[in-house]
């Protein structure tokens, strides 16, 4: 499989290279009989990173261990490990592993070639390369075999053929030869049925013409049998074995050497089978063949299974000199391959492999936790960020609905506001237009009045009116127009203003006084008010013309009804109020018993209309008082 | 830790969103007061208006009222005149 792998590496490396004279003169370095060294030198002239070192000694690994030259081999082995390694060029790292445990195992220094298997390993298992997981697998397998350490050969074989048997289509070549590992560690660890069993499994993997590639199958189903005492049923597999090793005997020093080394194993079997059926003759020219393709296949592991068996026929001759030497040199071999402190340099790489893959799953295992504990803590701080998202949106959703709300609120109100506003002013609209009227009305009632007036006189003037009823008529009439058109003025005075403050008031009494004293002249006045009283004190118009008009009635009333001959008329300032006091010394009334007049009883209503108080004190022949609270 | 500066972010989106919600509602209410203000002023102008022109027109009402009744004691000394000046014009033949 290796070879077919490096073939077909260089194959690929040459149609890479097609332009990149590199890897061209790399490939037919390798692949020269006789140049190789010269393209190799003109190879290396041409090298510019690490990665290219790595595939130039990684070739000349290559090239030596085909070439059987052990030394160099692992020399430029572990160079191009050191490059390919900076350079991270796998595939060519794990060939040049392979090459030098090849190396190894051929010397029979298993420790060593064991410590590249397990790195080898190491590697693909990092990488997760599977072909390579199983075929390290399968060589550990048979360096564990080769080194006589059955139970482990048949540990790796097993994990090796069990990740084949997984395959939904395992490659046949590589299932083959993790079978036939497995299989002759159970043949030399004296199982031979679970050996049968694994060889004959083989076939159902590869059949008709590809099992001309089974010798060693053929082979080792003969060394089991052969093992079971079975020798004439071993002796056939073991020649078909012969037969198809001389049939696919191909070209170059790797098929040479498979090719020695197949029939060592084949002669040396061969020659134990006739030496146990007692034909010796035949026995000794076997053992000859055996000796030969031995000594050619350069294995320590065949010399040492020809020696061993070559002392026990010796010993079946009684030949004792041959059988002391064979058995020297077989003890000497088997020491050199299975040496105590190799046993233990092996163990120790066993342990170190092991170790490591342990700690190397603790720390998978230590990964897995943390990340579950990072994907539980991501979930948690999730579970915060969508809690926040819901609250925020809560809160924001809350404040826009209360901020609505109280929007509509304030729509609300400013809308009613408006609404009083507006009835209002509309109120005031038509109080206005009325007052307008009204002043229309008073401009109109005024001129007729006037008219009425001039009228009266010029008939007075103008004819000489004796009938005495129609002249009081006429004076009536007179007189009638004349207060009305006073009172018109006052109307018109009080409409005019806003507002009528005390000294407006005061002047507005006093002119009445003033113009009732001419016409009364025997009614004395006064008019008295007090000083604590503010010119300022403002009335509102209706208050203003309420007031004058019960003083003017009072006077009335006392000049007209009481025959008073003094009046007084004194304001003045009482608990915060308006105290306002019109007295006469005239013939009184009784209140309890008079029926109040129009005048009184207008009094009480324009006084109450502007929320004041009216008292009327009076007695017959006590004069009579009026106050006014306001 | 992406995460965490997400949340930040989010925080710090909400607090503004918050703050601005809340600084809007208080910029309202103080518009609204300073409204309801303006507006109640014009309402107590305008019913200030309303009790001076009722009172005009009260006092207007008064005067008419008292006048109606003194028009017809007038009325009825005219019609006395009138009657009068009918005697005279028929015994002076004017």
């Amino acid at each position: 499989m290796l070879k077919k792998g490096i073939t077909f590496f260089c194959f690929f490396l040459l149609l890479e290279a097609s332009g990149q004279d590199f890897k061209k003169l790399l490939v037919q370095a390798y692949l020269s009989k006789d140049s190789s060294d010269y393209y190799f030198k003109s190879a290396k002239r041409l090298i510019k990173t690490e990665a290219d070192a790595g595939e130039y000694y990684f070739c000349k690994n290559a090239r030596h261990v085909d070439y059987g030259n052990p030394d160099s081999a692992v020399l430029y082995g572990k160079t191009a490990i050191e490059k390919l390694t900076k350079a991270n060029s796998t595939t060519s790292l794990y060939t040049v592993y392979n090459n030098i445990n090849k190396v190894y195992k051929k010397q029979g220094q298993y420790d060593k070639g064991l410590h590249y298997l397990f790195e080898g390993l190491k590697l693909a298992e990092k990488e997760k390369a599977n072909n390579w997981i199983r075929y390290f697998y399968t060589q550990l397998s048979l360096n564990y075999h080769d080194f006589e350490n059955y139970s482990k050969g048949v540990y790796y074989g097993k994990k090796a053929v069990d990740l084949f048997l997984k395959e939904a289509k395992p490659d046949p070549s590589s299932t083959y030869s993790a079978l036939n590992a497995l299989a002759i560690n159970y043949d030399d660890w004296d199982k031979p049925e679970q050996a049968l069993y694994y060889h004959k499994m083989v076939f159902k993997f590869i059949k008709g013409k590809d099992t001309m590639s089974l010798a060693s199958t053929y082979n080792n189903i003969g060394n089991t049998l052969l093992k079971q005492k079975k020798y004439k049923e071993a002796e056939g597999w073991i020649n078909r074995a012969v037969t198809i090793t001389d049939l696919t005997k191909g070209s170059g020093a790797s098929f040479n050497h498979y090719y020695y080394y197949e029939h060592a194993t084949h002669y040396t079997n061969l020659a134990t089978i006739a030496s146990e059926l007692g034909d010796f003759q035949k026995a000794e020219k076997m053992f000859e063949k055996a000796y030969y393709f031995a000594k050619k296949s350069q294995s320590a592991e065949k010399l040492r299974d020809y020696y061993y068996q070559s002392s026990q026929f010796n010993k079946k001759r009684k030949n004792l000199a041959q059988t002391i030497k064979d058995q020297d040199l077989y003890i000497k071999l088997r020491d050199s391959v299975y040496r105590a402190d190799r046993a233990k340099t092996v163990a120790d790489v066993e342990a170190k492999y092991q170790n490591e893959k342990k700690e190397k799953e603790l720390l998978l295992a230590k990964n897995k936790l943390m990340l579950e504990q990072s994907q539980h803590k991501e979930k948690t701080n999730w579970l915060i960020f969508i809690s926040l998202v819901t609250v925020s949106a809560f809160v924001a959703g809350y404040l826009l609905l209360r901020q609505q709300k109280l929007k509509n609120r304030q729509q609300q109100q400013e809308f009613e506001l408006k609404n009083a506003i507006a009835a209002i002013e509309t109120q005031n609209k038509l109080q206005e237009q009325r007052l307008a009227i009204s002043r229309d009305l008073h401009d109109n009632i005024g001129a007729q009045l006037t008219f009425i007036i001039s009228s009266i006189d010029n008939l007075k003037y103008g004819f000489t009116i004796e009938n005495e009823k129609l002249k009081a008529k006429l004076s009536a009439i007179n007189v009638f127009t004349r207060n009305t058109i006073t009172e018109l003025r006052d109307t018109i005075w009080a409409m005019n203003k806003d507002e009528i403050t005390f000294l407006d008031l005061k002047t507005r009494i006093a002119n009445f006084i003033e113009t009732a004293k001419t016409a009364s002249q025997g009614t004395t006045f006064t008019f008295e008010i007090e000083d604590s009283l503010s010119d300022e004190v403002v009335f509102s118009s209706l208050q203003g013309i309420n007031i004058y008009r019960v003083i003017q009635e009072s006077i009335h009333n006392s000049l007209k009804y009481a025959e008073a001959s003094e009046i007084n008329v004194k304001i003045k300032q009482e608990q915060g109020k308006t105290n306002i006091l019109i007295s006469d010394n005239g013939k009184g009334f009784n209140p309890d018993t008079v029926v109040l007049g129009n005048g009184l009883n207008n009094m009480n209503k324009r006084i109450a209309e502007v929320g004041g108080q009216l008292t009327v004190i009076s007695q017959p022949g006590m004069g009579a008082k009026i106050q006014v609270m306001l | 830790m992406n995460l965490w500066i997400g949340i930040g972010l989010l925080l710090a989106a909400d607090f503004f969103i918050i703050f601005n919600l809340l600084s809007k509602a208080d910029d309202a209410k103080k518009k609204h007061l300073l409204k309801l203000k303006e507006s109640e002023a014009m309402r107590l102008t305008a019913l200030r208006k309303n009790s001076k022109l009722v009172e005009k027109n009260q006092i207007a009402s008064g005067f008419e009222l008292a006048y109606r009744s003194r028009l017809k004691e007038i009325n009825q000394g005219m019609v006395d005149l009138q009657l009068f000046l009918t005697i005279i014009s028929s015994k002076t033949n004017l």
